[in-house]
């Protein structure tokens, strides 16, 4: 539900802010010159916003399906602009495993990155106190058998729903409000703060277009590379069903993925438990969308989130009727 | 001051004044006593409320005192029952919300009330019904209950009806259960009063009121390949008159008019309403916020009103390209869709009214708002539900909205707005100007001023 109280600060007096105009105010035609950059990171902002919508609500009864629907509308449309467009360069924020006792490994992916972009300027510093649930690429989930058992979470949720991924997000956006004013002079919204941080990860990506590519050939490079990202692209998946379309990884082989070690402890869905005890367990998203994408069942209509948990409470009935227990 | 008028004058000088609120003061709010759904009867002297912990409340109208001429029939409680609990659906793992959706009634046939209330997958029909006598004196019983010896029985007597306190009893009578894959959304008694229709995102379904092992499917918009999917249905109502015709709104801004007679499926609709969008204020938001909440026919059955996230539009079923009327709600959000799609309200759903002669419409807004509109004089209001405005027949005052610029005194900013504070759910007398405002968990009765 509504994440702040207010707009903006409470009180706080509002100064005129050109950029965020550029975010929601006029329609920003995409063949404007020096507007076109605003309307591509409006896009991106917008891409990200959605995909974590997608991807982070992990409710206790059926997210709703109109809701589900005109997010994945909004994602189609943008993908398919950006088809048009000719170009399938980066859209995703770059995240990281900030509390992760393998960063070394993503680290080592950064440099190719970071030191393209303004020195001041690191895109793990946006979202290093970012839980796991706000990742916004699954590929960046994988990281070997860890990726379930690694991550604590790190807010106290609340008894019902999880507080929506984005909040810890803003409260590094403006923690590093400071690093990014030479982007943005006047970053007074968070949209504009969102921008910015988009326009940093753009900008850097940008450049990385003519880096050497870099290919996932281990699950923890998070620099999606062009190849993966179109595929990425290709593929949104179709979020009401199970399918076995293309998934994310291709690079990625099923072994790797169905016969890791994955820690099921979360899925053991007991109605007894309290709410608090269900919001503690972890939910790494990742793991619902290979899965998703590889489990056989496509004839219900299951959500998104929840293709693991159904295949495994189903096991269990079916178990317990073949044991008569 | 100026308000809109509605019942049988229009345009008149007219004002809102306070009448009661219902609810707990604590700022509190338990989820539970969240209000969703409000509906008066077909006389008016019934006001049920549905909340998100699955109960119904009655209140019921007074009788008109005489020595107290200025409380014009207060509302006050009559029956409060659980309609439905939280389920689980174990093939899902996932919680079934006991939340009433909506609640509809039926029209009165007998000393008693009957209504639908609906959550997101069973729908129920309820009889109210009043018990003030008893009966004394039964033969093959005592008074206590326990039953006597036949054989001990040497005389026979009439059981006699001795009065008792009133007691309102509310019993389940019908359960419409399973027909619905998807989360129901509306429920609509038809003018037959024999046949109701509910809809999900996918589905329409027609029941007989008597039956609850069958039901019809009278819409399907579900694609054979999921995928696919790109526009789910938002809202259906039956027309007031015509038993035969339906509308049912999408979250692309579409309504559909489907007539049952065509044919068995009405999957191909009769009438088709759409307005071409605005090229100069399209957006990345268009499609959100042209997804059409709810869908209310008037009383006339000659126009339909849409509410989308930032407008209403009054629609002559005569003229499908087009409404007749567009009603701004509050154009000052067009600036904050972005913020208003990341924490979620973009997606609110805001239902809307029309007044008993069809002269007025009304609906919600955030900061606990609320809008109405005099289609004659085209003149607007915005009120507020608030405590502060809360003193027996205080005249409530007008609200505005700053949009920038200078604020003036008792305006307030955009940015000050509590989008927590919405006002989802309204309801208007079906002959007098009493309206019923749900503001969170709190139920607001306003009536005109009697001068």
């Amino acid at each position: 539900m509504g994440v702040q109280r207010y707009m903006l600060g409470k009180g706080g007096k509002r100064k005129f802010d050109e950029h965020e105009d550029g975010l929601e105010g006029k329609v920003v035609s995409p063949t404007d010159g020096p507007s076109k950059v605003s309307y591509t990171l409006q896009r991106q902002t917008i891409f990200n916003i959605s995909l974590m919508k997608l991807y982070n609500h992990r409710p206790l009864t059926e997210p709703s399906l109109q809701k589900t629907v005109l997010i994945n509308n909004m994602l189609r449309r943008i993908q398919e602009e950006l088809k048009q467009e000719g170009s399938l360069r980066p859209v995703f924020i770059t995240t990281s495993q900030p509390t992760d006792p393998l960063g070394d490994n993503f680290r080592e992916a950064q440099p190719a990155f970071s030191h393209l972009a303004s020195p001041s300027i690191h895109p793990t510093d946006f979202v290093s106190t970012t839980p796991l649930e706000s990742c916004l690429t699954p590929a960046s989930l994988l990281e070997d058998d860890t990726f379930c058992t690694s991550q604590t979470v790190q807010h106290d949720g609340p008894t019902k729903l999880p507080p929506p991924a984005i909040q810890p997000v803003k409260d590094s956006f403006s923690s590093a409000l400071d690093e990014i004013e030479e982007l943005c002079p006047t970053p007074t919204s968070t949209e504009a703060v969102a921008v910015a941080a988009a326009a940093a990860a753009a900008a850097a990506e940008d450049s990385k277009e003519n880096s050497s590519e870099s290919n996932i050939q281990k699950p923890e490079g998070v620099q999606e590379s062009r190849t993966s990202e179109s595929k990425l692209m290709d593929s949104l998946p179709g979020n009401f069903e199970i399918t076995t379309s293309t998934g994310f990884l291709t690079d990625l082989t099923l072994d790797d993925i169905l016969f890791a070690d994955i820690d099921t402890s979360m899925y053991d869905f007991d109605p007894c438990t309290s709410a608090t005890g269900t919001a503690s367990k972890m939910a790494p998203v990742s793991a619902d969308d290979l899965l998703k994408t590889l489990a056989p069942y496509s004839s219900q209509p299951v959500t998104p989130n929840q293709p693991f948990k159904m295949d495994l409470t189903e096991l269990d009935h079916i178990m317990e009727v073949l044991v008569g227990s | 001051m100026a308000g809109v008028a509605g019942g049988g004058g229009g345009g008149n000088d007219f004002q809102w004044c306070f009448s009661q609120v219902k609810g707990a003061i604590d700022e509190d709010v338990a989820e539970a006593d969240i209000i969703s759904t409000v509906e008066f009867n077909y006389s008016g002297d019934l006001l049920a409320t549905g909340d998100k912990g699955g109960r119904v409340v009655i209140f019921q109208r007074e009788q008109e005192n005489k020595s107290r001429p200025h409380s014009r029939g207060e509302y006050n409680v009559y029956s409060t029952f659980q309609s439905h609990e939280p389920e689980f659906d174990y093939l899902k793992s996932l919680e079934i919300e006991e939340k009433i959706n909506k609640i509809r009634w039926l029209p009165q046939q007998n000393a008693a009330h009957f209504l639908l209330s609906t959550n997101d997958k069973t729908i129920k029909l309820w009889k109210i019904s009043e018990r003030d006598k008893r009966a004394e004196g039964y033969n093959l019983k005592d008074e206590d209950g326990r039953l006597r010896d036949p054989f001990r029985i040497t005389a026979l007597r009439v059981p006699i009806l001795k009065p008792m306190d009133l007691m309102v009893e509310a019993s389940p009578r019908r359960i419409f259960a399973n027909a619905h894959t998807y989360h129901i959304n509306s429920i609509s008694v038809n003018s037959d009063h024999e046949t109701y229709l509910s809809a999900d995102d996918l589905r329409i379904n027609l029941w007989h009121l008597e039956i609850t092992d069958r039901s019809f499917n009278i819409v399907d918009i579900k694609p054979a390949n999921m995928e696919e999917l790109t526009e789910v249905i938002t809202a259906a109502e039956f027309h007031p008159h015509h038993c035969n015709v339906f509308v049912y709104s999408s979250s692309k801004g579409t309504i559909r008019l489907c007539d049952m007679r065509s044919s068995a499926l009405c999957d191909r609709h009769s009438k088709f309403f759409e307005e071409p969008e605005d090229p100069s204020s399209r957006s990345f938001f268009s499609e959100i916020i042209s997804s059409i909440s709810d869908v209310k026919f008037s009383h006339s059955g000659r126009y339909m009103m849409t509410r989308d996230y930032l407008s209403v539009k009054v629609w002559d079923l005569n003229m499908e390209n087009r409404p007749v009327e567009t009603y701004q709600v509050h154009e000052y959000l067009r600036s904050k869709l972005c913020s208003l799609y990341e924490n979620d309200c973009i997606f609110d759903k805001f239902e809307c009214c029309w007044n008993g002669s069809d002269s007025a419409i009304m609906t919600g807004s955030y900061n606990n708002f609320f809008r109405m509109f005099d289609r004659n004089t085209r003149r607007d209001i915005t009120l507020e539900a608030s405590r502060e405005s809360s003193k027996p027949r205080a005249i409530l005052k007008p609200r505005k909205v700053c949009t920038g610029g200078k604020r003036k005194k008792d305006e307030i900013s955009v940015d000050s707005l509590d989008f927590n504070k919405k006002i989802l759910h309204t309801a208007w007398h079906p002959t007098e100007n009493i309206i019923a405002v749900a503001a969170t968990n709190n139920l607001y009765i306003f009536q005109d001023k009697i001068n």
